[in-house]
């Protein structure tokens, strides 16, 4: 488990099953839980379900713990699908360039080339047929992909409403049983949980609609748009270049911030997880027995060691976390306890 | 060799080293001996300076090597780390925190240390082991520091040996 914006590993836990107890049993610590990523595993909706009902969340004014499907996943998936077409369109084309080729040969021998010239167009038919799906599908995926972002192309923020109907738009063409699994993910309420979760942290940060949708459009200007490198030529560069520049009185400048704060924070996909994962993966080629101590070790290593690279770069998990500890410093917490003095040893 | 007072015995040098006639004549009448008894009291002064010239030629020498040698000492030093009592320990621990296994470590600290100073990869086993079991204890205080203030997770599975993480 991990909280992606430190990404601070949270638990590792080792466990014979992957049932909806054993995810609930990790879950109930976090008692101010508002999002959980992950993929479309049944254990861990189940655990978050019994989590979620054993703190009240849902009832009694107490926000419920959203579930959001992992965008990873689903693109993972729909490359697989892509995969199909793709190799059928290259196939067809290297047999329509075949076909060109005895064309051509037939020519230049001088033989009788209609036999081949027809089996040469059906080939070439055939090819621009396969280009044609292939480009239908892949068209459609991108659709779908757009649907699952948090800006649309011209820098609007999408929302769920727009998502679904992009989606339904995208799914009709994704047909056949090899996008099956993508369809199920994109079609699943919980792939755009995470719109859902942004627009209500946004309206909390922000209470104000117009000051709300400034800032979004200035923090949109300001982080996706390549700097302007001419002159603004029209009414809306106009306007673009004032709200990405104009000097902001304290109120608003606080309120940029805040919604700076959950732009930055927004997650769609568990690829922290992912990213833990491949680590964890090639520790486990190294290792004959892997103890919970040991995952212990390595999941305290982690939180502690400082990132080299990257926007995180200096700061342990821990501290983006901002958990006040007396050092963060690997070693020291090892052999120096926050209370039980116990010396590492033999 | 001064069995008369060291006064006298420069007496006789200042007599002889003067170079003015009849100072030797004088000072052997003033301490009541022969004129040749002041000539062998300088002549040994004489060669006793020497003595202590070559003496201390010889400590000089001796001075420039020990500084040369400590000088060749204090570069190497520089040249050098020192492994503090609990550094191999936190090495093997690092090391399995890294997925490094104990006997690749073994081999690294091969590569740094002398045979005699390396311990062997069940002692690095070991360590790590009793730091994991420490681990363990220290995450048992810190993830309730954690847990209270997360409000984004983002979970999986992965299959490890058989075993679900």
């Amino acid at each position: 488990m991990v909280e992606p914006t430190s990404l601070a590993l949270l638990a590792c836990q080792r466990s014979a099953n992957r049932s909806g107890a054993t995810w609930q049993a990790v879950l109930e610590p976090f008692t101010d839980l508002r999002l959980v990523l992950s993929d479309a595993a049944k254990g861990i909706a189940a655990g978050i379900a019994a989590a979620a009902a054993a703190h009240g969340r849902g009832a009694e004014g107490r926000p419920p713990i959203a579930h959001g499907l992992d965008v990873f996943p689903t693109a993972q998936e729909a490359q697989r699908a892509l995969r199909r077409p793709w190799r059928a369109a290259i196939h067809a084309c290297d047999a329509a360039d075949q076909a060109d080729g005895k064309v051509a040969d037939a020519k230049r021998v001088g033989r009788d080339a209609r036999t081949v010239s027809g089996a040469a167009r059906t080939a070439r038919e055939r090819a621009e047929t396969g280009l044609a799906e292939l480009e239908r599908q892949h068209v459609a995926w991108q659709h779908a992909r757009a649907a699952l972002a948090v800006f649309g192309p011209d820098g609007t923020l999408n929302d769920r409403e727009q998502a679904e109907r992009a989606i339904r738009a995208a799914v009709v063409e994704l047909t056949g049983p090899d996008w099956q699994k993508t369809r199920n993910a994109l079609t699943d309420p919980r792939a755009l949980t995470f719109l859902d979760h942004l627009h209500e942290r946004l309206r909390a940060a922000v209470p104000e609609d117009t000051l709300r949708t400034a800032c979004v459009r200035r923090w949109w200007l300001r982080h996706h748009r390549p700097p302007a490198n001419s002159a603004a030529n029209t009414i809306d560069d106009l306007l673009d270049a004032v709200i990405r520049n104009r000097q902001l009185d304290p109120a608003e400048q606080a309120a940029y911030n805040q919604v700076s704060t959950v732009l930055r924070t927004t997650v769609r996909a568990s690829s922290a997880v992912e990213g833990i994962n491949s680590v964890l993966r090639m520790h486990q080629g190294r290792h004959r027995r892997m103890t919970q101590p040991m995952l212990d070790l390595k999941r305290l290593y982690w939180n502690c060691r400082r990132f080299t690279t990257g926007r995180r770069r200096g700061q342990s998990p821990y501290e983006m976390l901002g958990v006040i500890l007396p050092s963060t410093d690997f070693w020291t917490l090892l052999t120096r306890p926050l209370r039980p003095p116990q010396p590492v040893s033999n | 060799m001064f069995t008369i007072p060291v006064t006298s015995w420069l007496g006789d040098v200042a007599a002889v080293l003067a170079r003015r006639r009849g100072a030797v004549t004088e000072r052997a009448a003033a301490a009541e001996c022969s004129r040749q008894t002041v000539y062998n009291h300088a002549q040994a002064i004489d060669d006793r300076l020497a003595e202590r010239d070559r003496a201390l030629d010889q400590v000089r020498a001796e001075l420039a090597t020990v500084r040369a040698e400590r000088d060749r000492l204090s570069a190497a030093a520089d040249r050098q780390w020192v492994v503090e009592p609990d550094g191999l320990r936190r090495f093997a621990v690092v090391c399995q925190a890294q997925g490094v296994s104990s006997r690749q470590a073994e081999e690294l600290l091969g590569t740094l240390l002398p045979t005699e100073r390396v311990p062997d990869h069940a002692t690095l086993g070991r360590w790590a082991a009793a730091a994991a079991r420490q681990a363990t204890a220290v995450l048992a205080e810190l993830d309730p520091l954690c847990q209270a203030s997360v409000a984004t997770v983002g979970v999986d599975e992965i299959f490890f040996r058989g075993l679900r993480l």
